[in-house]
């Protein structure tokens, strides 16, 4: 009953359980018993968060009934098994168990899709020995895949597995050998799961949402500026479709941060791309931004409702019962916008008119003055400068102080941190590790502090939507008043971390990298 | 893991046929099945077409081996057998060296418990400590009984020592090797039975494909499954299975995956 010892060998496309047992001694050796057929269906997130955390997750189906099976990508280790019928989407569906809980934590926000899809024929074989007593198992699989990515089914060679019996060991070598030595038949890869991917033309891990350019120091601005700006393109558009069919929320999430991202790089990198061309699209993809937006609020309070229930007394937890239908309701009308807007032709021609500007030999205008010098020196001087504002900013900030200052600070180390992103292929990683790792400390802090006051600001306006006189609605803004209070303390400890949080930012050995990675002699003109 | 003694006092009762039969059907539906063949007479292990020459049993009941080195895999998928050994003579004595004897088997049971659902364990006749064992280690005993007035008694006999030994062990009676047209065989089923056991519906018949067993070396349930005393183990195993619980075998074809 342990397939520890399991192997395989691929089979040329022409064998089949007859000509297999007829090769292996036929009748008085080897013995066809049953066929069944199958679907074996892999499953990740948009993201790959499962392969990540090397961990594959299968659906079996067979006559007898689904299961599905969460298991180490490299064999061993410990796998969970489940009885499900329907396909595997949100951890939230399944049955409650070790599974669901490993599931969820892996997955978060995401939900499961389907990557690539097996379906074959699986026939047991039987060697017998001198007694007739069966002494090796086989299996010979026939499958195809199938996937989204390609229209039509792709044939994989079949795979002959060899399965011992227990105490029989021995026959399986010697047969493993056999097939080896004598039919010449290679080794099958243990994993079935890249063979399948492989086959439908993908490669585990083929999306992320971080930021990784390569990029040559060496290499012209302008050249550099369009390599990131085409990565964060390609991001975007990859994110297209599963906003506009709401498969969950961080493909709007995603394709935001990627908006955002070019927003930054078109205001940030100064004189490399051409004037008219950073206004024109600066324009056209705020615009992206801001139709994106009252979904991604609402995605967000969805996202948090879990933590506002557990965050009121278990007696009201159920009184915000009311402020989730509203938002709901005003997600699917504010989700149908979305829709109809990315399907725009507006949209469309936002796409194609930037892929063709940044894929032109030349982009159309006059250059900037920086175009033509290498990027390091045009990337590293702009990080400095906003480096140094960041330092003097944060260095004012104060705990009793306006709200405001911590605001514009966030968007300055925004601005920081994506510098460094975009190009952190131009500096040593082991460098920029710290220093992003502060830098993340300190944005968490300015973020944790914006969006809290965001959420209770918005909280209050949801309040007014419900009718006061109705006796129904009381307990809902009752429940949203004391959620509105308990962010605003949060709030407030946010406001009051932030000093350490800077200090981690303005270490002394921190500010000795800065300079030694961005700041150069004599400075550009910006 | 669900640990099923198959046991009677008596011998050829048809105790080792309905071990493998309820064995093999397990283990058709999925379960993952470890038979244990105790009995010295190899009855199983010779039905299984596995060659009794375990030498371990000394030193695995001493608890110097684990069972896991000398499992053999059957003919059928999820069926593996612990190979009946001669020495198991000698199995009272070696089992009285222990410190716990009474304990010992469910203790070398322990470490299958992740491989397999089910243990059925083919006992050897008599009541000793072997039997004592096994009536310790098993979530319930079934009962094999031939409806005579002799099996009656000895039914008695073991539900006797049972009550004076203070084992709960669920007993499941049934009716094994029945002649229907032996008038004693009906006035004992429809007669009363002892209240502390209950008795099973099903009944299997005294059959000819049966004792071919030992000819064909496969169960009954194997070669010939839709005959009466096929469709009677299988009615058997259902209302076993029922009994004794949570045993709901998985889809097992992935573990190939």
């Amino acid at each position: 009953m342990n397939d520890s010892t399991v192997s395989g060998f691929l089979l040329p496309h022409s064998m089949n359980a007859e000509r297999l047992a007829k090769l292996l001694g036929g009748d008085a050796q080897c013995w066809i018993d049953e066929s069944v057929d199958f679907t074996l269906d892999f499953f990740d997130s948009f993201d790959w968060r499962l392969h990540a955390a090397g961990q594959r997750l299968l659906q079996l189906r067979t006559p007898l009934g689904a299961v599905v099976r969460l298991k180490p990508s490299g064999g061993g280790g410990p796998t969970d098994v489940i009885e499900f019928n329907d396909q595997p989407a949100w951890p939230a569906d399944l049955p409650d168990g070790a599974l669901k809980a490993k599931l969820a934590k892996l997955l978060e926000m995401r939900v499961l899709l389907s990557v690539v899809s097996l379906r074959g024929e699986a026939t047991d074989l039987r060697i017998l020995n001198e007694d007739a007593k069966t002494v090796v198992r086989l299996q010979l699989l026939r499958m195809q895949c199938v996937s989204a990515d390609i229209d039509e089914p792709r044939v994989l060679l079949p795979r002959l597995r060899l399965l011992p019996v227990r105490g029989y060991e021995r026959h399986l070598n010697r047969l493993a050998a056999h097939l080896a030595d004598e039919m010449e038949w290679p080794k099958a890869p243990d994993c079935l799961f890249d063979e399948a991917v492989a086959a439908v033309g993908r490669e585990a891990g083929d999306y992320t949402s971080k930021l990784n350019v390569r990029l040559k120091r060496d290499q012209t601005a302008l050249q550099a500026t369009r390599k990131v700006l085409l990565s964060l393109l390609d991001t975007l558009e990859r994110n297209v479709a599963g906003t506009c069919a709401d498969l969950d929320s961080e493909f709007l999430h995603d394709l935001r941060v990627a908006t955002r991202r070019t927003r930054s790089v078109l205001s940030q990198v100064k004189r490399v791309l051409p004037d008219e061309l950073v206004t024109e699209y600066k324009e056209r993809f705020a615009w992206l931004g801001q139709i994106t937006g009252p979904t991604r609020d609402l995605d967000v309070f969805l996202l948090e409702l879990p933590r506002y229930r557990a965050s009121l007394p278990a007696s009201m937890a159920g009184d915000l019962d009311g402020l989730e239908q509203h938002l709901r309701a005003a997600h699917r009308t504010e989700q149908a916008k979305l829709k109809s807007k990315l399907e725009s032709a507006e949209m469309r021609s936002l796409l194609d008119d930037w892929h063709a500007v940044l894929e032109a030999d030349d982009p159309p205008g006059e250059p900037g003055s920086f175009a033509e010098l290498p990027i390091e020196q045009v990337v590293s001087q702009r990080i400095w400068r906003m480096y140094k504002k960041v330092l003097k900013d944060g260095r004012a900030v104060s705990a009793d102080g306006p709200a405001e200052e911590m605001h514009e600070l966030r968007k300055d180390c925004k601005k920081l941190r994506y510098l460094i992103e975009f190009f952190r292929g131009l500096y040593p990683a082991k460098e920029l590790k710290e220093l992003i790792r502060t830098l993340k400390e300190l944005l968490d802090n300015l973020g944790e502090f914006q969006d809290l006051e965001v959420q209770a600001d918005k909280l209050r306006t949801f309040a007014q939507d419900f009718d006061p006189e109705d006796p129904h609605s009381m307990p809902t803004v009752m429940a949203i008043g004391a959620l509105v209070a308990d962010l605003l303390r949060h709030q407030q400890a946010a406001h009051e971390r932030f000093a350490d949080c800077f200090a981690g930012f303005d270490s002394v050995q921190n500010r000795a990298r800065y300079k030694r990675l961005f700041k150069a002699e004599g400075g550009l003109q910006e | 893991m669900k640990i099923i003694g198959v046991y009677n006092i008596k011998g050829g009762v048809g105790k080792t046929a309905t071990a493998v039969n309820v064995a093999h059907l397990a283990a058709k539906s999925g379960l993952r099945t470890l038979i244990w063949d105790l009995d010295p007479q190899a009855a199983a292990t010779f039905y299984l077409r596995v060659k009794p020459k375990v030498k371990k049993s000394k030193r695995l009941l001493h608890g110097k081996g684990e069972l896991d080195d000398v499992v053999k895999g059957s003919d059928y998928h999820n069926l593996d057998l612990l190979p009946a050994d001669f020495s198991y003579r000698n199995m009272d004595l070696l089992l009285g060296e222990n410190k716990r004897p009474t304990l010992r088997l469910l203790k070398l049971l322990r470490p299958l418990s992740q491989q397999y659902d089910l243990v059925v364990l083919d006992c050897p006749p008599s009541i000793s400590l072997v039997s004592e064992n096994i009536f310790r280690a098993a979530d319930a005993l079934l009962l094999p009984t031939i409806p005579t007035t002799l099996s009656l008694r000895t039914m008695q006999q073991l539900l006797d020592f049972m009550e004076g030994h203070k084992l709960m062990t669920p007993v499941y009676a049934f009716y094994s090797m029945v002649d229907r047209r032996k008038r004693l065989h009906q006035d004992v089923i429809s007669g009363p039975s002892d209240p502390r056991c209950s008795v099973l519906q099903t009944v299997i018949p005294y059959a000819t494909e049966v004792e071919r067993m030992g000819i064909e070396r496969r169960p009954v349930t194997d070669y010939m499954p839709r005959s009466p005393a096929g469709l009677a183990y299988q009615a058997l195993w259902e209302e076993a299975k029922s009994k004794v619980g949570g045993l709901r075998p998985m889809v097992d074809l992935d573990s190939l995956f």
